[in-house]
């Protein structure tokens, strides 16, 4: 009972600020929000970053998430705490420190062949330092979780280390690596803040949706910044809805 | 485990009570552009010594201000960069009382002893210089740049060599100071506290001097303390003090 009340509440409570910002705007709102071209690149820039951020977060949080879960090292406990210091730092010291790295010696470097520093680039590996945290972090734990008997049988059957990897681990793994994908990608539609030191706030370059809604609430566009928001919630909602009935075909939704 | 976690849950949540009789002590929320963000930050603790009254500041460009202050509808006072977002935020019914509190001119500043050679507004198109500006949108800053380069017709050639849009004159002069842009605009009085920033003389950008203004919300709850806030802002001595150290012509 107390329990049902807790869990309730929580997500009334999600409900009822959807349902605010439902009520501030009106489906005009939201059609001049959508026919802005600034909007439409916003949008446009915010779906391929997110995106490519998360293949990146996968790619690179597949094989950490392996080493971490299926090894023991030297070391581990602290790898283990440095994994996580995305998650705990502030964005805006995120952003603050990636603005510093690009200013070091190795960064100029890069910088002199490809310019980074308030670039798409740039709005890209602010999303990815972020949402690789919560990709590798979800891998660990689905990794931890699968029992290893499979791959040892499989290894006495005469497969080699990486065929027990590729062909019994992952396809067990097929769940974690969505719930990863997914939860990195909604990590990087919101992230805000080290996008906006690390890559400015630049109308039609480096704006992405959450600029969008800082910028449209600074000139006072409040309907706008309200449905910038909902397109939000909304692309965010169905993306990760289509990835959890695709993610969970067997079981119930 | 069950009883020890409601337990800990009670006493974070005294803590927190705690806390918050701390932020109600009596004191003023103050709406404050960053371009008056170091002098207001030294009045404020003069003013706390005076009185004993708390003045909470809440930075931000002069734009996301206002439109923070039009939700909100909470506050005492707001202080704008230029007169033109007092006079909107006037318009909106918001503001009781209001006043021209110091002179800011927009300049175009450089990297320290100005590495890049740039001599005039041209020069930000130069292959290799990256210029940055405060949003037009967002910033106070922003909008008087575009509004000069429109007025000498530079605007045109120059809106395509803006390498990055930032959304406060405080985030341009970092940027010059950490080097990642070679010149921006900014306010002469914002320039004035980086030695890391040289400014470079362009005689047009002195016809667009502008205010930055004080006022007080119709929202206060506080309205009497608001009022002596701002004559002390204005008047007293030691407050003025503070602005000549700082290097703020008032008005």
């Amino acid at each position: 009972m107390v329990m049902g009340i807790v869990a309730s509440t929580y997500v009334i409570l999600i409900l009822a600020m959807v349902l605010a910002d439902f009520f501030y705007t009106t489906p005009s709102h939201i059609f001049k929000a959508l026919a802005s071209s600034e909007i439409q690149y916003a949008i446009k820039l915010s779906l391929i970053s997110s995106t490519i951020t998360m293949v990146l977060s996968v790619i690179v949080a597949i094989p950490i998430g392996y080493f971490m879960a299926r090894y023991n090292f030297k070391f581990k406990k602290i790898i283990d705490a440095i994994l996580d210091i995305p998650i705990v730092l502030p964005p805006l010291v995120v952003g603050l420190s990636l603005l510093l790295l690009f200013q070091t010696t190795f960064g100029q470097f890069i910088e002199s062949h490809l310019r980074i520093t308030y670039t798409i680039y740039a709005v890209v590996i602010a999303q990815f330092m972020v949402a690789c945290a919560f990709a590798v972090r979800t891998m660990y734990v689905t990794f931890s979780q699968i029992n290893n008997r499979q791959e040892q049988v499989a290894l006495t059957l005469g497969c080699n280390q990486r065929q027990s990897f590729f062909y019994i681990l992952l396809p067990q793994a097929k769940s974690g690596i969505l719930t990863a994908a997914s939860l990195a990608w909604a990590r990087a539609l919101g992230e805000f803040g080290p996008i906006l030191i690390f890559a400015g706030a630049t109308r039609m370059r480096t704006e992405v949706l959450p600029t969008t809604v800082f910028l449209e609430m600074s000139v006072g566009n409040i309907e706008a910044a309200v449905a910038v928001s909902l397109i939000m919630i909304a692309s965010g909602f169905l993306v990760l809805l289509v990835v959890r009935l695709y993610g969970t075909k067997k079981n119930t939704i | 485990m069950g009883k020890s976690c409601i337990i800990a849950l009670f006493i974070l949540f005294f803590l927190m009570v705690g806390c918050k009789k701390k932020q109600e002590q009596k004191s003023l929320l103050l709406y404050c552009a960053a371009v008056v963000k170091p002098v207001l930050e030294e009045v404020v603790k003069v003013y706390y010594k005076e009185t004993g009254i708390q003045i909470d500041l809440q930075y931000g460009g002069s734009g996301t201000l206002l439109a923070n202050l039009r939700i909100a509808k909470q506050g005492d006072l707001y202080l704008s960069a230029d007169a033109s977002y007092m006079q909107q935020a006037i318009k909106y019914n918001l503001i009781k009382e209001s006043k021209p509190l110091v002179a800011i001119t927009p300049v175009l500043a450089v990297v320290v002893n100005n590495p890049k050679q740039i001599k005039n507004i041209k020069d930000v198109c130069t292959e290799g210089v990256r210029f940055g500006i405060a949003n037009p949108d967002a910033a106070s800053i922003g909008s008087v740049t575009k509004n000069m380069l429109v007025a000498s017709g530079d605007w045109d050639t120059v809106k395509n060599c803006i390498y990055v849009q930032m959304p406060t004159v405080s985030d341009v002069s970092n940027a010059l100071k950490l080097k990642t842009i070679d010149v921006g605009v900014i306010w002469d009085v914002t320039a004035n506290q980086y030695k890391e920033i040289d400014t470079v003389k362009i005689d047009f950008f002195n016809e667009f001097k502008e205010y930055a203004t004080v006022g007080v919300l119709k929202s206060s709850k506080q309205e009497k303390e608001a009022l002596e806030f701002m004559s002390f802002l204005l008047h007293n001595a030691k407050s003025k003090r503070v602005f000549k150290k700082l290097g703020y012509n008032m008005y």
